[in-house]
């Protein structure tokens, strides 16, 4: 979109005509600038219509962008020479390799809140931040995704890829990249640099956790590093602030030299790089853009269009005739020239002891001390869930008890005061008391994604994954579900090929995510009165387990009928061992609790006062009527009547159907909707949250059987652990597959699932003789 | 693969069971082949395109030495040392890879 194609011209090849800040009048500035005032109907636009490319890499000629007048707090510079005054701050994108501490420099610079984690491809959003520059200009910055290559093969890759060469279309080339390179793994790291360097964008290389390399006895010497790749090295230890001061002066200077040196190719291959780019003159990057093209497999290939096809594909042949492979020679010429480099400047202790992280893998992904382990911190982390948290639960039901009745004396009796006690209260109240809970899953999740331990879990899980067809990395996103669907969902984005990510996506929001913990727990409370803590924790992690192996038979299912493919691929780094650091599992934690309050503030809150309204309105005319005959009168009581000839057959009453129907805006609503309804029902009487579990068994049907019999409550469970009640998810399904037909379908079948599971356990348990 | 059920422990000391001994002489053989602790030279690809080229990203290009360091509990997938770092990667890829064994 910003591309600003007629202004690259085949005399100045290095010359960037992008916005950079004109900020210094030497030189190479006033000719930069004169490059870029008059944009020139010149020939280099041609090629591009007769080379039809690829919707998104088609720069669309958008005029030259109005230099914007600079705000009156931005710093002056002396700028009176030049007819182009500062047009924008200075934006500045980091890339790197997944696991290259991108994300913890990105927080260390922009102070924003966001995720650092440890398995590759955490960041798959768009992250963008602010922070300003050794003159207190402002610039902005964008954590690009990970990516190992410009050869882009997955989703997340696609988009750093596309960014960096200007086909993206709502994010302009940056003006200068932060390459982030692991000083641990130099070799490999710098293969991307490779890349990056023939962008002629200008680059800086960020050395990051150089503290770790020096413990592992690893020197570099930056200097070397620098003289030999041709751009300045920093050395940076994010955490503590280390290099930032230097980076800043860097990236502040006036002029932002670009990279003179690349990886030298074989002649054939340099040729013909030539002369494709020259037909790519439109773009903003025909010397890097060319490269790619010109190694592309065959594969690759398939979506661009015939035309450009046509000439890469005689372009590769003649390489083959000389004795080149395409795919293949930029690779060995890359390495062969990154190899030397790093002999040359990177000093290694002789062979390398058995370190930390070797040796924790060693019982980690042993045979039978992994399994044990995984198991162990699998049922550590529900046992938590239910012991340590139960103390900020009291805490929390207690404070609503007590401002519950210290309201019912201070309010007037009316319906003013029932909105308050019975809508607001009993609805957001009962929702919020399980905030502990989602906080310690959170910290759970958090501590395994920081650590390394997500990858070795996989590692663990593949070959059961790829039984059903998926493989280790699907294995993430269905454990961040837990915590929520949503980024589970998003997490699928580091998954290569296409229907694996579908099937992942599909069944991702059978794992029992946080919001289906309130029902979980308000369901056992019912069905286990006075029963020892552990034998709930078993029933709640019974129906983990029903979600988790739902969903590995419906990914079979899919693999075998809908989206049948190949078993994936599994090309997965296994980094090492690091320690969570504390800010970043607390910033996790805040954000995961900011969400839910919000909900409950916003959604649960309008939900709570909506459903207070429909179960009290409108009122009997007879004014002795009974709590009961009131909510069958109301609105709620209608609606749940007439979805009872559906969910009797599972057990449900009128009631549960209120419940039912609540839920589809967010699972937790039940919680609130029964709260509600039982309230009303019992209007005056106090009513809080603890005792919600006890109101609910004392429930009887119209024939005074109870009507939360174990069978009735575990079919209850059963039904939430399968059942898509969850409009947010739907709406993110929809954005990840681009149309409403797999939220549909996954709506569908998981509703069907979830019905026929729940209709099994309640006329299968009748048939048995259970109640 | 199955040999990794039984037999050696962890650690440092964990050596390759299992697999004939006159398999593992062969000079060319895959990475499949090798066992634990095991040290190759790559030598070739027998894969799609694709994956070749991303293998040889990630920096197994040929005549790159790699380790064996241990096979998943379940035997699949195998994690490696190479230029440095560590990947898992399947047996079904692992066995595209063609090595020359380093004694």
């Amino acid at each position: 979109m910003t591309q600003r194609p007629a202004l690259m011209t085949p005399s100045s090849p290095n010359s960037r005509p992008s916005s950079l800040p004109a900020l210094g009048p030497d030189g190479p500035a006033k000719e930069r600038i004169r490059v870029m005032l008059p944009p020139k109907p010149d020939t280099a636009q041609q090629p591009t219509e007769k080379l039809a490319l690829p919707i998104n890499l088609t720069p669309t000629p958008t005029p030259t962008p109005m230099p914007e007048p600079i705000a009156a707090s931005a710093p002056q510079h002396p700028v009176t020479e030049l007819p182009i005054k500062t047009p924008h701050a200075r934006r500045i994108a980091i890339a790197g390799n997944p696991n290259s501490g991108k994300s913890t420099l990105f927080n260390a610079l922009t102070g924003m809140r966001q995720k650092v984690g440890n398995y590759p491809g955490v960041t798959v959003e768009k992250k963008e931040g602010v922070f300003h520059g050794s003159h207190g200009e402002q610039m902005s910055l964008l954590d690009l995704p990970g990516c190992y290559s410009l050869q882009a093969r997955s989703p997340d890759e696609a988009v750093s890829r596309d960014v960096l060469l200007g086909r993206q279309a709502d994010t302009p080339p940056p003006d200068a990249i932060l390459a982030v390179v692991d000083a641990t793994n130099l070799e490999r790291n710098l293969y991307l640099v490779s890349q990056l360097l023939e962008l002629k964008i200008p680059l800086i290389l960020g050395l990051s956790m150089v503290d770790l390399a020096e413990k592992a006895g690893i020197g570099i010497d930056c200097k070397a590093l620098s003289e030999s790749l041709g751009v300045p090295v920093l050395p940076l230890v994010a955490a503590t602030g280390v290099g930032l001061v230097e980076l800043k002066q860097w990236l502040s200077q006036a002029q932002l030299p670009v990279p003179a040196t690349t990886a030298p190719f074989p002649e054939v291959l340099q040729l013909e790089i030539q002369q494709l780019s020259a037909l790519l003159q439109t773009h903003s990057a025909p010397i890097a853009e060319a490269t790619l093209l010109l190694s592309l497999a065959p594969q690759d290939l398939v979506p661009f269009s015939s035309e450009l096809k046509l000439t890469v594909e005689a372009a590769q042949s003649r390489m083959e005739a000389s004795g080149l492979d395409p795919i293949s020679a930029t690779v060995e010429a890359r390495y062969e020239w990154i190899g030397p480099i790093c002999a040359l400047t990177v000093r290694k202790p002789g062979e390398p002891a058995l370190n930390f992280s070797d040796r924790l893998d060693s019982v980690l992904t042993h045979r039978l001390w992994g399994w044990l382990a995984f198991l162990g911190a699998m049922a550590f982390m529900f046992f938590s869930i239910f012991i340590l948290a139960k103390i900020p639960m009291d805490w929390i039901s207690g404070a609503q008890e007590t401002l519950g009745n210290w309201l019912q004396t201070q309010l007037p009796e009316g319906d003013f005061r029932s909105l308050i006690v019975d809508g607001v209260l009993a609805g957001v109240a009962g929702v919020v008391v399980f905030l502990p809970q989602i906080l310690i899953l959170t910290l759970f999740l958090g501590i395994l994604e920081d650590s390394g331990y997500m990858a070795r879990a996989a590692f663990l899980m593949d070959r059961l994954m790829s039984k059903v067809g998926l493989h280790g990395k699907s294995f993430i996103p269905m454990l961040s579900s837990f915590a929520c669907a949503i980024p589970g969902i998003m997490a699928t984005r580091t998954i290569e090929q296409r229907k694996d990510r579908l099937v992942t996506i599909l069944v991702s929001p059978l794992m029992s995510c946080s919001a289906r913990l309130p029902v979980y727990t308000l369901l056992i409370a019912v069905l286990l009165p006075e029963v020892a803590s552990w034998k709930k924790s078993l029933i709640m992690l019974s129906m983990y387990v029903i979600g988790i192996v739902a969903a590995f038979l419906m990914a079979w299912l899919f693999k075998k009928t809908l989206l049948r493919g190949e078993t994936p691929t599994l090309l997965m780094e296994m980094p090492p061992y690091r320690k969570p650091s504390v800010r970043g599992l607390l910033l996790r934690m805040q954000e995961r609790a900011m969400v839910f309050l919000k909900r409950a503030g916003t959604v649960i809150l309008a939900l709570s006062v909506l459903l207070w309204a429909l179960t009290k309105y409108p009122q009997p005319p007879n004014p002795e009527a009974t709590g009961s005959e009131k909510i069958a009168y109301s609105v709620a009581g209608r609606m749940g009547k007439a979805i009872e000839p559906v969910i009797a057959p599972l057990g449900f009453d009128w009631k549960i159907g209120i419940g039912l129907i609540g839920s589809f805006a967010a699972r937790e609503v039940f919680v609130s909707t029964m709260g509600i309804v039982y309230s009303v029902e019992n209007e005056g009487s106090k009513e809080r949250i603890s005792a919600l579990s006890d109101t609910m068994r004392q429930q009887q049907r119209p024939d005074g059987t109870p009507v939360y019999t174990p069978l009735t409550a575990t079919a209850l469970m059963v039904f939430y652990v399968l059942a898509m009640q969850c409009f947010s998810t739907l709406a993110v399904v929809r954005r990840e597959t681009n149309s409403w037909r797999w939220p549909a379908f996954q709506f569908a079948y998981m509703s069907l699932l979830a019905y026929s599971a729940s209709l099994l356990i309640a006329q299968g348990g009748r048939l048995l003789g259970w109640h | 693969m199955q040999a990794f059920w039984f037999a050696h422990g962890c650690g440092a000391g964990a050596r390759g069971a299992g697999f004939g001994r006159a398999d593992r002489r062969m000079s060319a053989q895959t990475l499949a082949g090798l066992g634990v602790g095991a040290r190759g030279k790559i030598i070739g690809f027998s894969l799609t395109p694709e994956l070749k080229q991303r293998l040889m990203e990630l920096g197994l290009t040929k005549g790159t030495e790699c380790r064996v360091l241990r096979f998943a509990p379940l035997g699949d997938p195998v994690e490696i040392l190479v230029r440095e770092y560590h990947l898992s990667l399947r047996i079904s890829e692992a066995k595209g890879i063609l090595v020359q064994e380093l004694v």
